[in-house]
């Protein structure tokens, strides 16, 4: 099926690009925004990047957060006003929620990260600003046990209302042994059921 | 000139309606209540279906009983519309122009108390799990599932690594056929119909009463076939 | 509306999750006074399946099959969405044919989803005919997917770096009959429903929602484009080979059911469009990128691609560890926040408003509850 399967064991990665020199390349109207974002935020923005997809980064203290958004959809020029999406991000020394801002009907990007310390992750709502970020929100609260200051309804939103853990965390542990979800304890090793974590890429990965 | 009148609107207080509304729910269901029928009709016809089959030509009357009663049941199955996900979709199609569902007699209903059939097409989150089973309660005997999808039969692509996932709907309700596929080809769904229009036949009102879903294990034919000693001419013997 | 000096209570009414008009497993507990409603709460995830979760514990490869069947009436769309996210974490670029058969799989999934939009809003208005004859000519569309990919839903036919096979003989010329004999039936179909006196008494004036206030939710496709705003992501971000191909993006300037509906209709025929353009240009070549590697091991790095698929922006974040699994693996679903403007857009209407507004909206469970 894949034409190209005749890689050789060798040459396992592509010539992907090499990172440019000199550190990320904004265009000038990303330049504008990040300075203008560090006159507004000073120590508080962690730092500015390109994604793969060349949109603009920055990362944040979680506290400034309702103000640069704030600032990023009303007070910008042009302003980057539509809420895409909110979710929320565990790294292994922090939590972010993520925002992802465009340009009304452009494609220039805005991504926001909103870090904060694992210990107690705590994130101002910005239901103020978008109501449409009440449920993604809800999604955050519940999923990674990030706590949403001033959210209008922090209720569950996926999971039933008497679910503990927070899936998505990565030190979550599986509900090993409930009656509807655990697998088949005649036929698998509990220990291993749930997951392949380090397994080798096998037959499967082959191919197209 | 004596005649009582009510009047026709009478503010009742909550108390006296709530009273009033379990007075009479318990009047009808009182009559009707399903133990009270398989008490009084279910049971009675099974023992004088199971002594007629002990009369050389009562096994005929039986057999032809069941034939009219289980064509009845088969050739009209009234599934509970229960799509939850992407085999809902091939439910669909399967109930369209192209692979008519109406004409093996099924009709998707939707409430549970007009339907003789459940076909889960899809995947069960444990969210959904208690409506299952609620809507499962609420369906009257005769009632059969159909699992479609390898989502309904195990969990499919979600047996590993998914934390709210039933493993199965089989271990919320007894299933009685399983329709494989991912989703399963509009063909597989008609397949598992008529599977299941074979199981309708096989049944009998000689067959031990259904308790809680649970089809009893060895039915009143098999009895018959394997000779056993309650059932059929070798009883009629004694 | 109560008649003045009347007292009258408010009763919660539950819809769902099994109910014949919630386009699945959607529960609305529905506040009313009377017949009018006055809230509408959305509870969501009866059918939520962890496939966040599970993308970050498949390889790139394994995930293709988990990303179809996430909004599962637009497969193609989100396999384009998912497979694009991982070729810009690698640097990969597909050759041109492989594009334009994307493109013209994305779009026949489109006139898909928007037949089965068509049918069930038939069905919950009560016209259960329109529901047959659109999935006839839904079958049509299906016998191509299944005669190019081997399955009639969920594809799994777009690959990282390229596709699974190329097209099979006589694909080209179904497609070319189906594109001939289609137009007649759209007209058919407004006919049977878009014309029809009782349709329209039941669609016109409500659910209206503006572009302001869809935009403020997070709202994007025919629920956008209803209340004048030409948004398309097709047009936005140009990916594939939309840039080069000419289509409009039509819109309607109302924002009520009915505009949505008519948005749906004129997308059917743009898609017809680029179908045709897509036959006539589509170039010779490979369809499969160059030293794809076996092992897919992005560079650490994160990328938020989207898409336009039937229902709105679809998208997908990845974020890339290095490692063979992805780190991070989040989709975002048009519906998820397209139902969020459901309170705003029911309020002060009638219970069976309710089920044609719903209906108009056209939300599929896969992407509201991954």
């Amino acid at each position: 099926m894949n034409e190209d399967s005749q890689a050789t064991p060798e040459q396992q990665q592509p010539e992907h690009q090499p990172p440019p020199a000199g550190g990320p390349q904004f265009s000038p109207e990303q330049a504008a925004l990040a300075a203008g974002v560090r006159d507004l935020l000073g120590d508080d923005l962690l730092s500015s990047g390109l994604d793969a997809g060349g949109a603009l980064v920055l990362e944040v203290t979680a506290a400034r957060v309702l103000d640069l958004l704030g600032w990023l959809s009303t007070a910008a020029e042009p302003p980057v006003g539509y809420l895409s999406d909110l979710h929320g991000l565990d790294s292994e020394e922090t939590m972010a929620v993520v925002y992802h801002l465009f340009r009304r009907g452009e494609a220039f990007e805005v991504t926001v990260k909103a870090i904060t310390p694992r210990a107690t992750p705590r994130v101002p709502s910005v239901t103020p600003l978008w109501p449409g970020a009440r449920w993604p929100e809800r999604e955050v609260m519940e999923m990674f046990g990030i706590a949403i200051l001033d959210h209008p309804d922090p209720r569950k939103l996926l999971l039933p209302d008497d679910w503990e853990g927070h899936p998505l965390r990565k030190d979550y542990a599986y509900p090993a042994d409930h009656p509807y979800l655990a697998p088949d304890p005649l036929h698998e090793d509990p220990a291993t059921a749930f997951g392949h974590a380090g397994e080798q890429p096998g037959p499967e990965d082959a191919g197209g | 000139m004596g005649v009582r009148r009510r009047p026709i609107t009478q503010l009742l207080t909550e108390e006296e309606l709530r009273r009033r509304l379990d007075q009479a729910v318990r009047r009808v269901t009182g009559r009707f209540d399903e133990e009270r029928c398989k008490r009084l009709i279910g049971e009675p016809l099974r023992k004088v279906a199971r002594r007629v089959s002990h009369v050389p030509a009562g096994v005929t009357f039986v057999r032809f009983a069941d034939k009219v009663l289980n064509s009845g049941r088969a050739c009209s199955l009234w599934p509970l519309q229960f799509g939850l996900a992407c085999c809902a979709i091939e439910m669909m199609c399967t109930g369209a122009s192209r692979w008519d569902l109406d004409r093996f007699g099924v009709f998707f209903r939707g409430t549970p108390r007009q339907a003789d059939a459940m076909i889960v097409a899809g995947t069960v989150s444990i969210k959904m799990a208690p409506v299952l089973e609620r809507l499962y309660n609420q369906m009257p005997e005769p009632r059969y599932v159909l699992a479609l999808g390898n989502c309904a039969i195990s969990g499919g692509r979600f047996y590993a690594d998914a934390y709210s996932v039933v493993k199965g709907v089989d271990r919320i309700v007894p299933v009685d056929i399983y329709v494989p596929g991912c989703p399963p080809r509009p063909e597989s769904l008609v397949w598992g119909l008529l599977r299941l229009h074979d199981v309708i036949r096989g049944e009998s009102i000689a067959d031990p009463p259904v308790v809680h879903g649970e089809r009893p294990e060895v039915g009143f034919y098999e009895r018959l076939r394997e000779g056993a000693s309650d059932v059929g001419e070798a009883a009629g013997d004694e | 509306m109560a008649a003045p000096g009347l007292q009258t209570e408010e009763l919660i009414v539950n819809m769902g999750p099994q109910h014949p008009s919630t386009h699945g497993v959607l529960r609305l507990v529905v506040t009313i006074d009377g017949e009018t409603i006055v809230d509408c709460d959305p509870v969501i995830g009866y059918l939520h399946s962890s496939l966040e979760k599970i993308g970050e514990r498949k390889t790139y490869r394994q995930f293709v099959t988990y990303a179809d069947r996430f909004d599962y009436l637009n497969a193609v769309g989100n396999e384009l969405a998912y497979v694009q996210a991982v070729e810009r974490l690698l640097g990969i670029e597909v050759p041109p044919r492989c594009q334009y058969i994307r493109v013209m799989m994305a779009e026949m999934n489109r006139v898909a989803s928007h037949l089965v939009y068509f049918g069930t809003l038939g069905m919950d208005c009560g016209a259960t005919t329109v529901f047959l004859y659109c999935l006839r000519e839904r079958e049509a569309l299906m016998d191509l997917f299944e005669h190019t990919t081997g399955q009639r839903l969920l594809y799994h036919y777009l690959r990282i770096g390229g596709l699974r096979n190329d097209l099979p003989p006589g694909f080209v010329e179904g497609l070319a009959k189906f594109l001939g004999y289609f137009p007649k039936c759209i007209e058919e179909y407004n006919d049977l429903l878009t014309r029809n006196r009782i349709f329209r008494a039941r669609m016109e004036g409500i659910g209206v929602l503006t572009a302001e206030t869809a935009l403020a939710f997070g709202c994007s496709g025919p629920v956008v484009r209803a209340g004048g705003l030409g948004y398309d992501v097709r047009r936005i971000e140009g990916y594939a080979v939309y840039p080069e191909l000419e289509f409009e993006v039509p819109t309607q300037p109302y924002g009520d059911a009915m505009c949505r509906h008519l948005v749906r209709v004129e997308e059917m025929r743009q898609s017809v469009a680029i179908l045709r353009q897509c036959l006539d240009r589509l170039p010779r070549g490979p369809v499969n990128a160059e030293r794809v590697p076996r092992v897919v091991k992005p560079p650490p790095g994160e990328v938020f691609e989207r898409v336009e698929s039937p229902r709105g922006e679809l998208a997908c974040y990845l974020q890339s560890d290095g490692s063979d699994k992805p780190y991070r693996l989040h989709w975002r679903g048009p519906s998820f926040y397209n139902l969020q403007a459901l309170p705003e857009m029911v309020r002060g209407h009638l219970v069976a408003d309710l089920v044609a507004i719903l209906a108009s909206i056209d939300i599929v469970l896969g992407d509201i509850d991954r």
